[in-house]
């Protein structure tokens, strides 16, 4: 098969359809913000096209590079966007449909099993080799990240709480990208004996790999610091003010 | 003993240590004569010994001599020794009263209380952290600072300088609230982010960007490399990491904020 066929896995189409017609029932009263909506389209894009397209087949029968970049994209890019793509009214029936019981502790749990357990070199191989239990790790991915998300974009978390939460993340994830870019013999025997594209060795491919995640999950988890700092710096100007951010 | 493990003991570096080390115990004395013994306490003692030690080990230690010679991993573990953490140590020691014991008057003359008011400003001394970060880094430059000791030694006074600029503002050991909590740990988010893209570039290189450097004790030079962006990241996560953990612990449990 051609790097650039396509390859497809139907369920996280069908799902992405499903999440955007529920999208769409729960705005047929009011319609949501532009903003909201695209932040939704963008998330489920990125989920739906990177598992249904050349990205799909390069990352199950070639690079271990590609596969690490989509499982970052599902992972840790398209979860936030789907959740801040959700309205307040949409985010209110999700608390009181069970996710108010949801501790920060026990989903930053659950997104570390969910990101460490699916590379684990036995897991990871056999779901290359079998094929149908891609769609199993793909679908740990994606709902561990929406588990790890949800309790920062709920705003359950103050800005120091959210500070905390996502410095634990960084911290705790880090090891993954950084075993992959300092290993010296490949993880993955799958991608030893794979076709391989642009030269790439399978241990330069595995460091790669490892760079492609340490610096996408720097960014994002910067970033989302960065937007909690930005908040505590405004409680602060508002408490210095006399003010209260819902009085603003 | 081989060259590679060999201690040092420049002169300039043991007297400083020695005026620090005199600088703080007078100090230290003086306010436990006054009858404040809670203000200037062992533990108090301990801290700034240690970051004292932690300095002294990066500059008469072996680490010296195989950083200047062998490991890059080495040289920079070195930097964030003298730089940041024993920095940090010795400044968390003299917070409080202890700071103005510390300092005898007729050495702050206005003409230097002006500048360090200058040096403090946060935007100052986090551009002057920053671009003595990124100076020394420079290849051409780290080359010619390890060859010429004088440049090497300039290069070590603006870490330590560096370092104390930002560390002041970080702890606030004067209470001068030049930063709010928020603003402390934007600081140290901001110092955090800044070292991260050396990190970065350390880390993601696949060649080696410093040519002194061939690799030693079975550490190819790449592999020394990556190491020296780890070793950079790790202190930073310990000494900012924990900062941040100790301003922020209090304001843990504030009520629930509205969405983002």
């Amino acid at each position: 098969m051609s790097a650039t066929s396509f390859t497809f896995e139907p369920v996280f189409l069908g799902l992405a359809g499903l999440a955007a017609l529920a999208y769409a029932w729960a705005a047929r009263h009011k319609r949501p913000p532009a903003r909201r909506i695209a932040l939704f389209a963008v998330g489920l894009l990125l989920i739906a096209a990177s598992l249904n397209s050349p990205l799909e087949t390069i990352a199950a029968r070639r690079l271990l590079l590609v596969h690490l970049l989509q499982n970052a994209l599902i992972a840790d890019i398209a979860p936030p966007l789907i959740l801040l793509g959700l309205t307040a009214g949409m985010r209110t029936w999700l608390d009181a449909h069970g996710a108010r019981r949801l501790r920060a502790r026990y989903a930053l749990l659950a997104w570390l099993a969910a990101w460490y357990g699916t590379h684990l070199a036995g897991f990871y191989d056999w779901a290359l080799r079998s094929e149908w239990p891609l769609n199993v790790e793909h679908g740990l991915l994606i709902a561990g990240g929406l588990l790890f998300w949800w309790p920062l974009v709920s705003g359950r978390l103050t800005p120091p709480a959210a500070i905390a939460y996502l410095g634990a993340g960084f911290v705790a994830s880090s090891f993954l990208g950084l075993a992959l870019i300092f290993s010296s013999r490949p993880f993955y025997s799958f991608y030893e004996h794979t076709q391989r594209l642009w030269g790439l060795s399978p241990i330069r491919d595995q460091n790669l790999g490892g760079i492609v995640m340490n610096g996408e999950q720097t960014l994002v988890f910067l970033l989302a610091i960065g937007w909690y700092v930005w908040r505590l710096l405004e409680e602060e100007h508002l408490g210095a003010a006399g003010e209260t951010p819902a009085a603003r | 003993m081989l060259a590679h493990a060999a201690w040092s003991a420049p002169p300039l570096v043991l007297s400083l240590t020695a005026i620090s080390a005199a600088l703080f115990t007078q100090g230290w004395l003086r306010l436990r004569r006054r009858g404040r013994r809670d203000l200037a306490d062992w533990k108090r003692a301990v801290l700034f010994t240690l970051g004292l030690l932690v300095v002294l080990a990066g500059l008469v230690s072996p680490i010296h001599t195989i950083g200047e010679n062998h490991l890059l991993s080495v040289h920079m573990l070195q930097h964030v020794l003298i730089g940041d953490l024993g920095i940090a140590l010795m400044v968390v020691a003299v917070r409080g009263p202890l700071l103005v014991f510390l300092v005898p008057p007729r050495v702050l003359a206005p003409i230097v209380r002006a500048v360090l008011s200058f040096l403090l400003r946060p935007p100052v001394a986090f551009g002057l952290w920053a671009v003595n970060l990124a100076v020394w880094h420079i290849p051409s430059v780290y080359t010619s600072a390890v060859l010429h000791p004088v440049l090497h030694d300039l290069e070590h006074a603006c870490w330590v300088i560096a370092g104390l600029l930002v560390w002041t503002l970080l702890v606030d050991p004067g209470s001068h609230r030049r930063l709010t909590i928020g603003g402390r740990v934007a600081l140290a988010v901001a110092i955090f982010a800044a070292g991260q893209a050396l990190t970065d570039v350390l880390v993601f290189s696949f060649h080696p960007l410093y040519p002194l450097y061939r690799g030693a004790y079975g550490i190819s030079a790449s592999s020394d490399q990556k190491l020296a962006g780890l070793v950079m990241m790790a202190e930073q996560l310990l000494t900012l990491g924990t900062l941040v953990f100790v301003l922020i612990r209090p304001r843990l449990r504030h009520p629930r904020l509205a969405p983002a």
